[in-house]
């Protein structure tokens, strides 16, 4: 099992190698002089070139990635952001308990709402709540989730005056973000939760367990369920890792003070580290996401579980 | 053996989705919008940039009937015109990514080996950021512009055509009549192009279909977002995200852009839906 | 069944304290602002969302009256000399900074240092006048340094943030921490800032000068401008700094509110390239200014919320020309040069804009507007970054962009400096403009002392600039504040730098 775990962290390396590769050359190529973008449009030529020099940007490309990974590597300093001269360590730790915040509360409410509404569907399959549930996960799955968002400003902000429409430091400015941006995923869970139900409960098994005499909620809860809930985890968990990552359109429709937004921001003002800082420390995370769900379903599914022995 | 064996599969296909009801609302929609877009300058009453400061600001009536926007212009005319520029971003964006992938997928599957492993390292790397990001990025490298979201929206769909058509490639790859045509001397390209590509037909319509969906969305977030599409064009995005300021008084402007990504993504769902129910049936409905 | 009656009570009571605070409420300030600060060290950034923030922590050696007269603040009395480049500045005794340390002559020479270090590359463009090797501590509370040229506007330009004085003591002990935990001498000492969201700060009880009614001041980041609304209406914030022009009118209609309308600093403007054709023809400029429905801009960008600009800087800089006339609007006469400068077919353009929605907005407007004249005009937009780089090449035709003259004092010295004089063509002058009646105007009028004769060379700099045409000035959007009716003792002024600490609620 061990072993398992460290094959798949070694093989992150050279992805997350890649990935820092990458985004540096595509910073790299991206015009517009961060120069000018911090000291502000109009600065003159002699402060652009204390800046430049400052942060080594007349430097050729190569060395300026191989002083990066050095600097990464050897001290753990992934850079300071140029616009705060903060470290980039440090303003991703500000922004990211708020994007775990958020997109956490978005899968709960996506998985609360979407698996008995899931399980549901499965059992009553054809009735009208079936098919008046697969048409609203349908266009779940189908509504831009800022078109989301701004409708829910609109009802529930500016009509109803419940929620506020931005911020996320009380509970109540907590839940129009977290819902649009559990919308999808509701959809999507609660579809994957029955189709895994339905094909589950036509099995053997199932059949063999009604015959033996075994009470319906025993069959349903126990049985099909246990088994249906891998592909459902696999599915949970992936969403998990795009939500940390992609919850831009919602932070920047409700000014969350997210990762997404600290990403969005540094691309516009060209703030070199944070953005490399970022997206490794995304892909970090994402990669180690799946690698839990790869467990937990190895944990829940004795069959697969077997393989790691 | 290889021209029956696809005739058939397509066929049986066809057969099964007439049946799916839903599929077929799917395609109907999507044709009335393909038209729409093709016809939009017989179809649509104004131009889409044309401005009367004057009008500016109406809700729905008789004259629009979506309203106007903040420079007087047509809001019914520029969802018209909107749908034509999200189909060309979808269908080219992706068309793009169906044709990088799949070269780089079927080599990789064929050929397998070294070439293999660079293409799947390069596609793992892709994929280790989230899509929008990407796609954020590149456009920021790009610029803005109808062709610069294509490209950014065609990379980062490029990982999954390229999956799809290797993994299809590689369950086709032992068997016999490609050993056979190997024999008879033909190229490797050859083989790929008319043994290996029919057979995935299936996985890729599917894959096509759905990810122009994505594509859509993607190009609409992009530009909600301020990158992509420069004014005047219409793009539903952008629209909805300058409809954005306007909230409190007029609210209608966040309606028509909305509804018209969602009529448009829920119609390529649902045919793509029935598209992999009627390629393979045993597959959860 | 007593104790579940002393639940009751109990929650009855919890119910009631949470309510408690709205009611001694009445003395915490929350403000909506615009942006969030990037940081809170005055001298590594030039960004307005953070000066607006760092205002209210900090001070500087002088002040401006409701006049924008200069008075004394941290300096109780200076000196300049003859040459007009050397200041003696007497600092104001038993000054605390939030720390405890009183405020010397060491920490107001260890912040000018500071300003002057490579680290504050962003406040290069202000603190450049000042002579480094110039410094002079003649005791704790006096200091002297000189300008390198003399200066008529430098006692004005210390007003600007990044003349803050901070304590030496306090950023050396911080590092490079030091942005987050600020350290001033004014008010409200800073207590935690949750950045995206908010920053508080609270009463400082050894404050130098008049204490203030407020006991907490709350600035609240918003960037979406209608959520910034919504929270005013619903009463979550007290203060709401630029509301968007859609929604001016049902904010003017609410009883509970008010609505605060200022000029503004801000010039919105196409600038040519001089030295590209046809703009180098003057009857082309001319033709392309008074094709422009001014009003009509001003009524769709900004709902009525702007006024149609007509020259290089508004009535709220300091010698302004406040009777200039409005620029004709005047199809027939446009098409009439046009034709007289040899372009009767027209011709077309490319004007470049940067990916912001009142930019694109007004580009949208005058292609429909050139359009009538003959002139077909492409529009390009570029995102921020990129748009300030490719600025740079001699290669654009057209482009509009803001100016608000970098805001560091309404002196018309920042205003026609940067943009019009030909020592900058190509980095701030963007509309390469070299001409030698301007450049001596300029010049001649940053040396001067305040006065009369300073003034006349303004008004005569503001005319020529407009008879030269290198803008086409557009629309100045006003600067509107809107705040519940009970909030008083603001002065909101034109700039959006504004201090919040006198507030109180009636």
């Amino acid at each position: 099992m061990f072993r398992y775990i460290l094959k798949r962290l070694l093989a992150l390396i050279p992805v997350l190698i890649g990935v820092s590769f990458f985004i540096f050359s595509l910073l790299a190529l991206t015009p517009g002089d961060p120069a000018n973008i911090v000291l502000g449009a109009d600065a003159d030529e002699a402060a652009i070139k204390i800046f430049r020099t400052e942060q080594g940007l007349d430097d050729p490309f190569l060395v300026r990635y191989a002083r990066f990974v050095y600097r990464a590597v050897a001290h753990g300093d992934i850079g300071r952001s140029y616009a705060t001269h903060r470290p980039v360590a440090a303003e991703i730790v500000t922004v990211f308990p708020t994007t775990v915040k958020l997109a956490s509360l978005a899968v709960l409410t996506a998985v609360v709402i979407g698996i008995p509404f899931g399980i549901i569907s499965a059992v009553k399959q054809y009735s009208v709540l079936d098919s008046v549930t697969m048409i609203l996960a349908m266009v779940g799955v189908s509504m831009p989730n800022f078109w989301i968002g701004v409708l829910l400003i609109l009802f529930f902000s500016v009509h109803l005056g419940w929620f506020p429409s931005s911020g996320f430091d009380t509970l109540s400015a907590m839940i129009l973000p977290s819902v649009t941006l559990a919308s999808n995923t509701l959809a999507i869970i609660t579809r994957m939760t029955r189709s895994s139900m339905l094909e589950v409960i036509k099995s053997d098994y199932i059949r063999t367990a009604r015959a033996k005499g075994q009470r319906e909620s025993v069959v349903i809860w126990k049985h099909a369920l246990g088994n249906a809930l891998i592909p459902i985890i696999t599915v949970v968990g992936i969403q998990f890792g795009h939500l940390l990552g992609g919850a831009i359109l919602t932070e920047s429709i409700f000014s969350v003070p997210g990762l997404g937004r600290l990403m969005v921001d540094g691309i516009k003002s060209r703030d070199y580290p944070v953005v490399q800082g970022g997206v490794l420390y995304i892909a970090l995370m994402f990669a180690l996401i799946n690698l839990l769900v790869d467990l937990l379903y190895a944990w829940v599914d004795p069959r697969i579980r077997m393989r790691y022995r | 053996m290889a021209i029956v064996r696809k005739n058939s599969n397509l066929h049986l296909a066809l057969i099964r989705l007439r049946r799916n009801r839903l599929a077929l609302l799917g395609l109907a929609v999507l044709f009335v919008l393909v038209f729409t877009a093709v016809f939009a300058d017989f179809i649509a009453p104004y131009d889409y940039a044309e401005q009367d400061l004057l009008e500016s600001f109406e809700p729905p009536s008789r004259a629009h009937w979506f309203g106007t926007d903040e420079f007087g212009r047509d809001i019914l005319s520029r969802v018209i015109y909107g749908g034509r520029i999200s189909l060309q971003v979808g269908i080219v964006a992706v068309a793009l990514a169906l044709f990088i992938g799949g070269m780089l997928g079927a080599a990789a599957g064929y050929y397998g080996g070294r070439v293999d492993e660079v293409v799947m390292r390069v596609m793992d790397i892709l994929i280790s950021v989230p899509r929008i990001l990407l796609s954020i990025a590149i456009a920021a490298v790009l610029g803005p512009g109808m062709l610069n979201l294509m490209i950014a929206i065609a990379i980062a769909a490029t990982p999954a055509f390229a999956r799809v058509i290797r993994g299809a490639v590689l369950s086709i790859i032992g068997n016999e009549y490609v050993e056979a045509a190997r024999c008879m001397g033909a190229t490797d390209t050859w083989i790929i192009v008319r043994h290996i590509l029919p057979n995935c037909m299936g996985s890729i319509i599917v894959l096509t279909t759905l990810d122009v969906a994505t594509a859509i969305l993607a190009a609409s977030s992009l530009s909600f977002l301020g990158l992509g599409i420069q004014p005047p064009y219409p793009e539903w995005g952008a629209m909805l995200s300058a409809a954005r300021g306007y909230l409190r008084d007029d609210a209608y402007m966040t309606v028509f852009p909305g509804l018209a990504i969602m009529i448009t993504i829920m119609s390529l769902n649902f045919l793509g839906d029935g598209l992999r129910d009627a390629f393979d049936p045993k597959q959860k409905r | 069944m007593t104790k579940k009656i002393l639940l009751l009570l109990l929650s009855c009571c919890f119910l009631a304290a949470s309510h408690l605070p709205s009611l001694a409420a009445q003395d915490v300030l929350t403000v909506a602002c615009v942006y969030d600060a990037k940081t809170l060290d005055p001298h590594i950034t030039n960004d307005t969302g953070s000066h607006l923030m760092m205002r209210q922590i900090y001070e500087k050696l002088v002040d401006f009256d409701e006049n924008l007269n200069v008075v004394p603040n941290l300096a109780e009395s200076w000196e300049i000399s003859e040459d007009g480049k050397t200041y003696t500045f007497h600092l104001r005794r038993g000054v605390k900074f939030h720390n405890g340390e009183e405020m010397k002559a060491s920490d107001v020479f260890f912040s000018f240092k500071r300003m002057l270090s490579p680290e504050a590359a962003a406040i290069h463009a202000y603190s450049k006048v000042i002579d480094p090797d110039s410094f002079k501590i003649i005791d704790d509370y006096t200091i002297v340094m000189s300008t390198k040229e003399p200066l008529g506007a430098f006692l004005a330009s210390m007003n600007h943030g990044f003349a803050s004085i901070v304590s030496e003591k306090a950023v050396t002990e911080a590092g490079q921490d030091y942005g987050v935990n600020p350290v001033g001498t004014g008010a409200f000492k800073f207590v935690s800032w949750a950045k995206g969201d908010r920053l508080t700060l609270e009463r400082f009880d050894e404050y130098h000068g008049v204490k203030p009614a407020l006991s907490k001041m709350i600035l609240r980041a918003v960037t979406e401008s209608t959520s910034r609304t919504i929270e005013l209406e619903s009463g979550a914030v007290d203060i709401v700094q630029d509301p968007p022009g859609s929604d001016v009118n049902r904010l003017e209609g609410n009883s509970g509110l008010k609505v605060m309308r200022m000029p503004g600093q801000l010039v919105y403007h196409m600038g040519f390239n001089l030295d590209k054709a046809p703009y180098d023809n003057i009857k082309v400029r001319q033709a392309m200014n008074i094709a422009v429905n001014r009003p009509g801009m001003a009524k769709v960008v900004y709902r009525g919320n702007a006024t149609p600009a007509t020259g290089p800087w508004t009535e709220a800089v300091k010698y302004a020309v406040t009777d200039a006339p409005q620029i004709a609007y005047d199809i027939e006469r446009a098409k009439q040069l046009l034709k007289e400068a040899g372009y009767e077919n027209g011709f077309k353009a490319v004007i470049w804009v940067p990916d912001r929605k009142e930019q694109g907005d007004m580009a949208t407007i005058l292609q429909s507007e050139y359009k009538k004249i003959g002139i077909d005009m492409e529009i390009k937009v570029y995102e921020w970054g990129a748009y300030i780089e490719a600025l740079k090449d001699p290669e654009h035709e057209l482009y509009i962009m803001g100016w608000s003259g970098g805001a560091p004092a309404p002196d018309p010295y920042f205003f026609a400096g940067p943009k019009f004089h030909s020592s900058v063509v190509g980095s701030s002058n963007r509309c390469r403009l070299n001409d030698k009646t301007v450049d001596s105007l300029i010049d001649r009028g940053a040396a001067m002392k305040d006065g009369p004769e300073r003034e006349k060379i303004y008004k005569e700099l503001y005319v020529k600039i407009e008879e030269l045409l290198p803008w086409i000035v557009l629309v100045n959007p006003d600067q509107i504040f809107a705040a519940k009716k009970s909030v008083e003792g603001v002065d909101y002024g034109s700039s959006s730098i504004t201090y919040y600490g006198n507030a109180y609620f009636k």
